[in-house]
């Protein structure tokens, strides 16, 4: 950036905040624009910086002070056994239980079969061999309360306070999950493999055995 | 953790505050979460006239501010496990009550209090004509302010009232320096064309 060059954006803050270089400066000097911009700007800012907020009186600070702490004593305890379990680490290991939860609910949620009658298609629609395969197993939503994967996953839902979650960034946006998956420590998805492992190893004993 | 080494609620004698006073905010934090809710309270005294100021920057009156700013440290309280000591707990705060502020002024006016509505002031020594014209002037600043977009307006803020570096500013807002700087640029630009407009 040579001296003959106008300021940027960027450098007319720096003016104002007084950090602009020396050699900038004297461009302010003397070029007529940007002076006149460097001026205007500067106006603005003492406009703005004469308006003082006014100081609340002492009671006011002490009556704010013991409404927060009623406010923050009356507040649920929110170590519940899922915090206490993932102590000390706290959200990343929030974060990491609540990928596991997400990724064995897709992994292991069978629903439960629920008979549909098949609906009927109509016949200017039907194509041989095209039919759709019209089966219980689309009945996603059969019977959820009864599902294991959808169970744990209601679990940690009940234990994870909600700015937590947000803090943790674990959403049901698409592709959240393995977010979180890439922003874990090579320990940390050592620890969701295994669990993972052993959670899917569970399951087959459970089918083997059923 | 800090809650080991000595015991906030054990302190809670005539003493207390001096001892507290020298007791650093991450500490403070760590009690806090090991159960000693007094930390808590002490946090909220250092802090408290701070969180005010920006809520009452962002809403221009004090009942709205008052009640912002209780509504700041309940979050807090709430996210106290989310805070990891990357930051200083007071830029933490200041994250917060912007969040809070602009979610509560999106799509709202700004409304200034009147004067006579200020009973909560400590203004014992001004003369009233001077009241009433540093109350005007005030007044068209802050309505020019509120017309700013969010970004330039929690920029202004935070730069002129509370006198934040960019680089805190950036690391509030999560935008880069560059971003914070173009902004508060845009900021002055808009604001002399609101005062302008407005007359002054």
């Amino acid at each position: 950036m040579t001296s003959s060059t106008h300021l940027r954006d960027v450098e007319f803050v720096d003016f104002v905040d007084g950090t602009l270089p020396t050699a900038r400066v004297q461009h302010v000097a003397d070029c007529l624009s940007c002076r006149a911009r460097a001026e205007e700007l500067s106006a603005a800012m003492t406009a703005a910086a004469g308006d003082d907020v006014p100081e609340p009186s002492s009671v006011f600070w002490e009556q704010f002070s013991v409404r927060v702490q009623q406010a923050v004593r009356n507040e649920p305890e929110r170590l519940g056994w899922v915090w206490q379990l993932l102590q000390p680490a706290g959200v990343r290991w929030t974060a990491l239980a609540a990928a596991a939860a997400l990724i064995l609910a897709a992994a292991l949620w069978r629903p439960a079969s629920v008979a549909v009658p098949p609906a009927p298609q109509p016949q200017s629609a039907a194509v041989p061999g095209s039919q759709p395969d019209v089966t219980a197993d689309d009945d996603t939503f059969g019977d959820i309360e009864s599902d294991e994967g959808w169970a744990l996953v209601r679990t940690f839902a009940d234990e994870l306070a909600p700015d937590a979650i947000d803090a943790a960034g674990v959403s049901a946006r698409p592709g959240s999950a393995e977010g979180i998956a890439l922003r874990m420590s090579d320990s940390e998805r050592r620890a969701l493999a295994q669990l993972l492992e052993d959670e899917i190893k569970r399951q087959r004993r459970t089918e083997a055995s059923s | 953790m800090a809650g080991r080494v000595f015991s906030l609620s054990a302190a809670v004698t005539p003493g207390w505050k001096l001892v507290m006073s020298n007791v650093d905010d991450r500490s403070l934090v760590e009690a806090c979460l090991d159960g000693d809710a007094a930390s808590f309270d002490v946090l909220v005294e250092r802090h408290r006239r701070q969180v005010y100021q920006v809520c009452y920057r962002f809403v221009g009156n004090h009942d709205d501010a008052s009640d912002l700013a209780q509504d700041v440290f309940i979050r807090a309280y709430r996210s106290l496990r989310t805070f990891k000591g990357r930051s200083a707990f007071g830029t933490w705060l200041y994250r917060i009550a912007v969040n809070v502020c602009l979610n509560r002024v999106s799509g709202r006016q700004t409304v200034t209090e009147p004067l006579d509505a200020r009973e909560h002031e400590d203004r014992a020594h001004e003369q009233p004509e001077g009241a009433v014209l540093r109350h005007e002037r005030a007044a068209t600043v802050r309505a020019a302010i509120a017309r700013l977009p969010k970004k330039q307006r929690a920029t202004m803020i935070l730069r002129i009232y509370h006198e934040l570096p960019h680089e805190q500013i950036a690391a509030i807002l999560g935008s880069s320096v560059g971003a914070v700087k173009a902004n508060f640029f845009h900021a002055l630009a808009n604001l002399k064309k609101l005062l302008q407009e407005s007359g002054r």
